[in-house]
């Protein structure tokens, strides 16, 4: 019941953010609705985006030994037990380059392609389909933040959604400004009377000076009216959809509580998520809950270091909180996402529930939170896409570049392109069952291959294991089921992205000692996915 | 050699003509740099035979790259110090092409198209503010349930802005480049006014009488609105649209009182777009031409006050008193005698070095007084930097500082006999709303300091804090924020390099003290170029705790090593002598770093290649009249891209 308990009255919102916050009057929290005729109300589709940046412990992520709808939960992933039968967990879906830095993490996620300049990217998948669906809504699309902002070096870890030209959307962090922005205006319709009236004579007033401006300052003032047009639009659009169904929800939302906490603040967002898609005020949705370069720290669960910090947990293997900090947020990071699966089941839709007529995709733009690598993102889906996702599955893929599955949302959503980013075509394996042979077979051949000195060259399945601790052990299995270590340096691991390389068969060279009668490699000199 | 070559410049500045032979400085860079930066060895990503090929000279990286090349043949860092340097002549012939090809426009300064400026957020409820005659900010009010400084009811309407490639708000490039939120503009200016026709001494100002009028004459409504929207529009004319205001009165008028309908025709007025931008009357020349006195009026009072200008000016403008010079620095001390001056703290300031997340982000609360206390600090010493005309170089070091009582930071020091004028200007931006009782606060005092643990704001709780993780410092993030912010030289964390490690080992033995630890990582070919800068810088910083406080070892016991070398070799032993190495060796990088970031934030637009003529003989001025900060700001105000026009680029 806790999802529902946070929705309380005004009163006790006003008091939880302090008089100060009272709120404009324009008396629209007791909407005047126009009941019209009943309309049936489309099948409306939603799409949300769950970027939980500084990606995971690959060894407490990741899962083994699974079929396509045969499988366990990870640690990580165990959160979303009761929610089995609802995702999709999604196997080698890759960023485009090779990893590395932060700056590209988000953008890399969210366009399939590296940063293209510190302010301007291409545009995001999500604004291309609020490009075709957004037009149905009030709100075109919602850009949330539920982390701090980052005063980073580069602009471009601060924002997931990107126009047309390329340009970041502004992303809103306080849930009582999503509120108003969401719930207080246009579906009042003296407000929107109003507006519309003053807004005539706005277009008068701007036509009066575009006369008289320089060519130059008409291009900007152009916007102006644009913008006028905009919202005049937004409001006919409103007035003339009789939602009688809208409406009625419309009269239910109560407001939610002043955020006390990155938690509260995290689940204020989610609900207003829930509440904006039921609603059908908008149908896009993306929400920052952690940024890859996060100074956020974790006092409800006994953190006090920051998130970015922990993720590099190689490094930072001598902090307090260390790995098992970083599996702690993670782990509540899941959580709270199974929270906004069973929030998005418990709201009737027209159809079934909000939830059968969603797509949500959880992730992280980086796969092992200290190596930065882009191949087998942590990705989940959720939701069942108006019936085209065939959720309660785990798909292995070979390695797919994420523009697929970005073309594969739009699809969802009915928005049809040929090509996004890095893509190669259509992700298969979402609407229907994969069916997929396993990525690699164990034909014999991983072994050692030549051996002379201290050098060896060997094929095998490079897979990792990260314990408490022994955080940098990497493992190659053989087909005898001999499993040889790997006892890298940091920077050997770094430089040669060997990271990256896990769960894939590899070609591997490097040098070795022997210990206890165990060869172990201590360093790889070349590295190959084959 | 250098005056000579200054000399020079100057002498072929005048001289030069529109395109420029590139041939002699093609001829240079062929010869004595293609060996290491041709297409092949592209010695730090730097490829000079493709930009010696580029045809089209305004593209923004062909442009930016030969700006570098000028700059690293002026500055004697190219060619290296090992290889044989360039000859005066060749040094000019460089420094002649690129003056005449990207500073001079037909051998003439100028000062590029003079953008159109939409109000950033935090101008626009300041505007509202002076406009409405009404308190509409926020007071510092922390809850302890929301972590940080309330939004004011206007900040949860109108969206925040996105700083721009200048670094500020106010970047008229960056704000144009996004749509004006009409709708968010139009529910703020409801709230306003809403809040305007309840306040009866802002009311008796704006109409003139306090107790509402049955009837109202025309000639008297028609009186109060030409007069409002001459302030809200700060002298722009336009009959146009005066009548456009004045038909929605009249309108109105059919069925409502005067009162709402006055306030309707108000709400007109502030949609105008005349209200949201500021409209100035263009020439359309290619070449700068001084403004009127009325847009000289706003400039001045939207880079000294971020806000309209007040009726003093409005009065000379009418006159066009304004215009002239000795008047204008009459003006200009009056302006900077006025609270309303903090908002070079407050805006410029607090963006510049971002101690404005103190109060702003969450992260970094700890509670009320300290977060006010820490916030007030750097705030009030940059208010004093102009109040009592004082060096910029203080930023860096000074022996004399504004110290609060609830940082749990001491200094030392002997309380300046100071009137507490700092009081008013608090109370100023952010009045409590009558009803809320003042909760007793004690503001940071002005001390003039004995120990050489502190002063400048670089050692500032709030900069040590907010550059910290919560447990731990971060000598990395201080020393690129001190580089960035302070230098002038921004880094960028790179994208392939492994980070600094804790199991950094040199013969096998594991490195335990921080400052050896950062000396085995950095001393890779490939991380020293950055790192030989950032290092010094963070480890010189270590004394001091993540909060800022002063320690002499780790929790661990280890003692501190606030010690390094910078890369011209200047050692150190104490943060004390670390800032006394940038003010002495850095100074020159530093002082045009901050001359360039008040221009950009005055004019709101980045510096671009034209602005150099200018940014160096401020930079000048400076030099010559110990780095005073009104010098700074007068000469700013001097400059033509502050006074003039210019209709293209």
């Amino acid at each position: 019941m806790s999802k529902i308990s946070y929705l309380i009255p005004r009163r006790t919102f006003l008091r939880g953010v302090g008089a100060a916050l009272a709120l404009p009057s324009l008396e629209i929290m007791s909407p005047a609705l126009s009941y019209a005729k009943a309309a049936p109300a489309n099948k409306a589709l939603r799409m949300a985006v769950l970027f939980k940046g500084a990606g995971v412990n690959p060894s407490s992520w990741d899962i083994t030994g699974a079929t396509e709808t045969d499988f366990e939960l990870s640690k990580l992933l165990s959160p979303l037990e009761k929610n089995k039968s609802d995702i999709v967990l999604l196997r080698n879906i890759e960023g485009s380059g090779k990893g590395g830095g932060h700056e590209s993490a988000t953008v890399n996620f969210m366009t399939g392609q590296l940063r293209k300049s510190r302010l301007i990217q291409r545009q995001s998948f999500d604004q291309v389909i609020a490009d075709h669906v957004g037009k149905n809504t009030p709100v075109k699309s919602l850009q949330l933040r539920s982390d701090t902002y980052l005063d980073g070096n580069d602009p471009a870890e601060n924002f997931l959604s990107y126009d047309q030209d390329g340009k970041a959307l502004p992303v809103e962090d306080k849930p009582e400004v999503v509120f108003n922005h969401l719930f207080k205006g246009f579906h009042n319709s003296g407000f929107r009377q109003h507006t519309k009236s003053v807004l005539d004579e706005v277009k008068e007033s701007y036509a009066a000076i575009a006369r008289k401006a320089s060519n130059q300052d008409k291009q900007v003032l152009e916007q102006y009216l644009q913008s006028v047009r905009d919202v005049e639009r937004d409001i006919e659009q409103f007035s003339a959809q009789n939602n009688p169904v809208r409406d009625a929800r419309l009269r239910e939302i109560r407001p939610v509580p002043a955020a006390n906490n990155l938690a509260d603040r995290t689940r204020a967002m989610l609900e207003l998520m829930a509440l904006a898609f039921w609603t059908d005020m908008t149908r896009v949705c993306t929400l920052i809950m952690a940024h890859t370069e996060s100074r956020s720290t974790f006092e409800f669960l006994g953190i006090n270091d920051e998130l970015h910090m922990l993720s590099h947990f190689v490094r930072t293997r001598n902090r307090s909180s260390g790995l098992s900090g970083y599996d702690k947020i993670n782990h509540w990071y899941v959580q709270q996402f199974g929270q906004f699966i069973d929030r998005l089941k418990s709201l009737k839709d027209a159809d079934g529930t909000v939830f059968d007529n969603s797509a949500i995709l959880f992730g992280s733009g980086i796969k092992h939170g200290d190596y930065h690598s882009v191949s087998d993102l942590p990705l989940v889906l959720a939701g069942g896409g108006g019936g085209k996702i065939l959720p309660g599955r785990y798909v292995e893929y070979p390695n797919v570049p994420n523009g697929n599955l970005h073309l594969k949302l739009m699809d969802i959503m009915g928005v049809q392109r040929e090509q996004f980013g890095n893509s190669t075509g259509l992700l298969t394996g979402i609407s229907e069952k994969a069916n997929l042979a396993p990525k690699y077979v164990d034909d014999g051949s991983w072994k050692i291959v030549k051996e002379s000195g201290n050098k060896i060259q060997l094929k095998g399945m490079l897979k990792i294991s990260v314990k408490a601790d022994d955080l940098n052990l990497y493992l190659v299995q053989l087909s005898n089921k001999q499993q040889l270590e790997i006892r890298p340096s940091f920077g050997n691991v770094h430089n040669l992205r060997l990271d990256a390389c896990v769960g894939s068969v590899v070609d591997m060279e490097g040098e070795f000692t022997v210990k206890d009668g165990r060869k172990i490699i201590t360093k790889v000199t070349r590295c190959k996915r084959l | 050699m250098k005056t000579t070559l200054m000399a020079l410049l100057a002498f072929w500045g005048g001289l030069a003509l529109a395109g420029a032979d590139i041939q002699p400085a093609a001829k240079i860079l062929n010869s004595r740099c293609l060996d290491c930066h041709d297409a092949e060895t592209r010695k730090g990503g730097i490829n000079l035979t493709k930009l010696l090929a580029a045809d089209n000279l305004n593209e923004p990286k062909t442009a930016a790259l030969w700006e570098k090349v000028d700059h690293v043949v002026r500055a004697g860092e190219m060619p290296p110090k090992k290889k044989e340097p360039l000859t005066t002549t060749q040094k000019v012939q460089i420094a002649k092409w690129y003056q005449s090809t990207y500073v001079l426009k037909d051998g003439r300064e100028h000062i590029g198209q003079t953008p159109l400026r939409r109000l950033s957020r935090y101008e626009l409820i300041n505007t509202l503010e002076d406009l409405l005659h009404l308190s509409l900010k926020q007071p510092y009010v922390f809850s302890p349930e929301v972590p940080a400084l309330l939004p004011s009811t206007l900040e949860t309407i109108l969206p925040p802005d996105a700083p721009g490639e200048s670094g500020f708000h106010n970047d008229a490039a960056h704000l144009a480049g996004s749509k004006p939120p009409i709708l968010k503009y139009s529910q703020a200016f409801e709230y306003a006014l809403h809040t305007f026709a309840q306040d009866s001494e802002a009311r008796g100002k704006v109409f003139g009488f306090k107790e509402e009028p049955v009837n109202l004459a025309d000639a008297t409504a028609n009186k109060i609105l030409q007069r409002f929207m001459k302030r809200a529009w700060r002298g722009y004319r336009n009959a146009d649209n005066e009548q456009v205001v004045w038909r929605t009165y009249q309108a109105q008028r059919k069925s409502k009182a005067p009162v709402p309908s006055l306030l309707h025709a108000m709400k007109i007025v502030l949609l105008s777009p005349a209200f949201v931008y500021r409209i100035e009357t263009a020439k359309d020349r290619g070449t700068p031409y001084r403004v009127s006195a009325y847009e000289l009026a706003s400039r001045l009072s939207y880079f000294l006050w971020a806000s309209m200008p007040d009726d003093e000016l409005f009065t000379l403008a009418e006159s066009g008193e304004l215009l002239e010079e000795s008047l204008l620095s009459v003006q200009i001390d009056r302006l900077l005698n006025s609270p309303k001056r903090l908002s070079l703290a407050e805006d410029f300031a607090g963006q510049w070095l971002g101690f404005s997340e103190i109060v702003s982000n969450r992260v970094f609360y700890r509670n009320e007084n300290w977060n006010r206390g820490v916030y007030d600090e750097v705030l009030f010493f940059f208010d004093e930097l102009i109040k009592s005309d004082r060096s910029i170089l203080d930023i860096i070091d000074s022996d004399w500082l504004y110290q609060s009582n609830y940082t749990g930071v001491r200094t030392g020091g002997s309380v300046h006999s100071f009137p507490l004028k700092h009081q008013d200007i608090f109370k100023w931006r952010r009045q409590r709303p009558k009803g809320i009782r003042e909760r007793f606060y004690d503001p940071p005092r002005l001390i003039k300091i004995k120990s050489d643990q502190r002063g400048g704001i670089i050692t500032s709780v709030g900069i040590l804090r907010t550059t910290s993780a919560p447990e731990k410092t971060n000598p990395i993030r201080r020393g690129v924020w001190m580089l960035d912010k302070i230098i002038g030289r921004p880094m960028h964390a790179p994208e392939n390099v492994p980070a600094l490690s804790k199991s950094e080992k040199v013969d096998g033995k594991r490195l335990v003290d921080l400052a050896d630890i950062l000396k085995a990582h950095t001393s890779k070919a490939i991380c020293i170029s950055c790192h030989k800068h950032i290092d010094p810088i963070g480890l010189g910083l270590e004394s001091f705790d993540p909060y800022g406080k002063w320690r002499t070892s780790y929790k661990n016991k280890r003692p501190i090593k606030a010690i390094g070398q910078f890369p011209n070799g200047g050692n150190f032993q104490s943060p004390k002598e670390m800032k006394q190495i940038l003010i002495s060796e850095y100074q020159k990088p530093i002082v045009k770093n901050i001359v360039e970031r008040l221009f950009s934030y005055a004019i709101g637009r980045k510096i671009q290649p034209y602005d150099r003529p200018a940014v160096e003989r401020i930079c000048a001025a400076l030099e010559h009249n110990k780095f005073k900060m009104n010098t700074l700001i007068q000469e700013i105000i001097s400059s033509s891209q502050f006074q003039s026009r210019q209709d293209s680029p």
